[in-house]
């Protein structure tokens, strides 16, 4: 069966935030005021952030010092708290190990927020706005499993949104391998911020073949994830910075 | 063996449910004054989205279920309070039983409708039956809280019987059609005799021994329900006995002053069917009781 993972390698990650970008304009997740974001109603389903940096002799004097950064989308977690709590099966993992959101089932309580050790999962706190003339370039891809909403289509106000893999992209790339009459290859299917980095420090692909990229790299030494104390065995996996 | 009212009585307890003098409506004008802009607020909530809170990130949960906790916290008096009481064939009992239930209901009733305003999408709440999913912590409390309601209009009901019967039998001749009716559907034939009140007494206690399992369920369900999550702070057992406690604590808090309020307005207790108990002998010696058993308790909790 196949378990779609994402790898990130933080020593080759150089910050550019091209990633974000990438998932906002594929995702189409709604732009937020300066205020708002302030105010923590920013939606970044992709986040890059500086980590807490402790001055010290390791971090170099100077104009030499060095910062760390990560990179945060959803971690797909095997045991998922989100999916746990949801009270009407709105989010769920498919059989394929991605965490998907029913758009359209959504009833906006907000358990899974709270539940997720990660803070992936981000509540549509009013209206989703575009300044200007950005609303024209949104992404007209739309995916719908039995008549709910689940694509990057624009969410309605109310409901809680996440990072899905770009599941849609899958969709797709099946789709058109179903027009040519030919077999689906895992390595037709990346989500945009794979595809974008700029340092190439992302890579996608299915945990369960032996011989594919991310399987080699969960070998590792430095595969490691994200508090793996939290009991939600995460998925996502980090190559830590050596 | 119905029971007579004097004239007094009937002047005090059946002529106000039929005549609203200007007391009343100018209660029901300062209620509507108070409602009317929280229902204009809540449609701006509901056009604008949950915005307009103060609601943000981390805190995904504020004012609203604060209010569902305390209004589930105080619901706790009335039906336990009173069933415990029941129970224990306590005698003072009876003229504090109704209002302290009315106070589990209108509670029950409030803290629900919290939930549902700090909903997203309150549209889709049907959704929660459609879909609902028994191992969510949601749903617990969506099936606790709905049992626990059911059950404590149902044990108001079974006390209200003999006073409807008496609403049936003392119905002035002017009184409209459509009340006649309901009062002598709700009193389900009730006479008055022995073996009606006999039975009563044991439905009474049967819903008493019922109601209090499902009232501590639904404490330690909400309680545990915050402990499924990891924010810091919440992610404890300890919630539940916690809770429970509390509720107990703040619950009876209400009920005296809830009882005290009536009882100098003398409006239910002054012509109660049991004249011979003083109603402020009661709550004093009900209070000082309470007081001194629960202090020790909540001082210990806090130190």
């Amino acid at each position: 069966m196949t378990d779609w993972c994402m790898v990130i390698d933080l020593e080759k990650c150089v910050a550019c935030q091209g990633c974000s970008i990438a998932c906002r304009m594929e995702n189409n997740t709604p732009v937020v005021s300066p205020e708002e974001a302030k105010n923590g109603r920013a939606i970044r389903w992709n986040d890059v952030f500086p980590l807490p940096v402790h001055f010290g002799p390791d971090q170099g004097e100077y104009p030499n010092v060095k910062m760390h950064y990560s990179t945060r989308p959803c971690m797909h977690c095997k045991n998922a708290p989100c999916v746990k709590v949801c009270p009407v099966q709105a989010t769920f993992v498919d059989e394929e190990g991605i965490v998907r959101q029913n758009y359209d089932r959504c009833i906006g309580c907000r358990f899974c927020t709270v539940a997720c050790p990660y803070g992936v999962r981000y509540f549509n706190w009013s209206e989703p706005q575009w300044e200007e003339t950005l609303a024209e370039y949104r992404n007209p891809d739309q995916l719908s499993v039995n008549g709910s909403l689940e694509g990057p289509a624009v969410r309605p106000v109310g409901v809680v949104e996440k990072c899905t893999y770009c599941v849609h992209r899958l969709e797709k790339a099946r789709a058109r391998a179903a027009a040519e009459g030919r077999e689906f290859r895992a390595d037709e299917y990346v989500p945009a911020c794979v595809q974008t980095c700029t340092g190439k420090a992302r890579f996608f692909g299915d945990l369960d073949d032996p011989d594919s990229t991310v399987s080699q790299l969960s070998k590792s030494l430095r595969a490691t994830h994200l508090l793996e104390d939290s009991g939600a065995h995460p998925k996502t996996l980090y190559l830590a910075e050596g | 063996m119905q029971q007579t009212l004097t004239l007094h009585d009937r002047d005090e307890l059946i002529t106000p449910l039929y005549k609203f003098d200007r007391k009343f409506w100018m209660v029901v004008a300062f209620l509507v004054a108070i409602i009317t802009p929280g229902m204009l607020l809540y449609v701006r909530q509901l056009v604008l989205g949950l915005g307009v809170t103060d609601l943000n990130r981390p805190v995904f949960w504020g004012a609203y279920l604060v209010n569902f906790i305390f209004l589930i916290g105080i619901s706790m008096a009335g039906t336990v309070i009173s069933a415990v009481l029941q129970l224990l064939k306590v005698n003072w009992r009876r003229p504090i039983t109704r209002i302290a239930e009315s106070l589990t209901v209108f509670g029950l009733m409030t803290a629900g409708l919290q939930i549902v305003m700090d909903m997203g999408r309150p549209d889709r709440l049907v959704n929660t039956l459609l879909y609902g999913r028994l191992q969510a912590p949601l749903m617990w409390d969506i099936a606790s809280l709905t049992l626990y309601l059911l059950t404590a209009v149902f044990a108001l009901y079974l006390q209200l019987i003999p006073d409807i019967a008496l609403l049936r039998d003392t119905a002035p001749t002017a009184a409209p059609e459509w009340r006649k009716k309901l009062y002598s559907i709700l009193s389900l034939g009730w006479t008055g005799a022995k073996e009606q009140w006999r039975r009563l007494e044991k439905a009474i206690t049967v819903v008493s021994v019922f109601i209090i399992p499902i009232g501590i369920s639904l404490h330690t369900v909400t309680s545990w329900l915050f402990s499924t999550t990891v924010q810091p702070g919440w992610k404890s057992t300890i919630l539940g006995p916690y809770f429970v406690v509390g509720a107990i604590f703040s619950g009876i808090g209400l009920l005296f002053i809830a009882v005290s309020l009536a009882a100098l307005s003398s409006l239910a207790l002054a012509c109660s069917s049991s004249p011979s108990h003083l109603p402020v002998n009661i709550i004093n010696t009900s209070k000082n009781t309470s007081l001194k058993l629960f202090t020790p308790i909540w001082a210990g909790s806090s130190s």
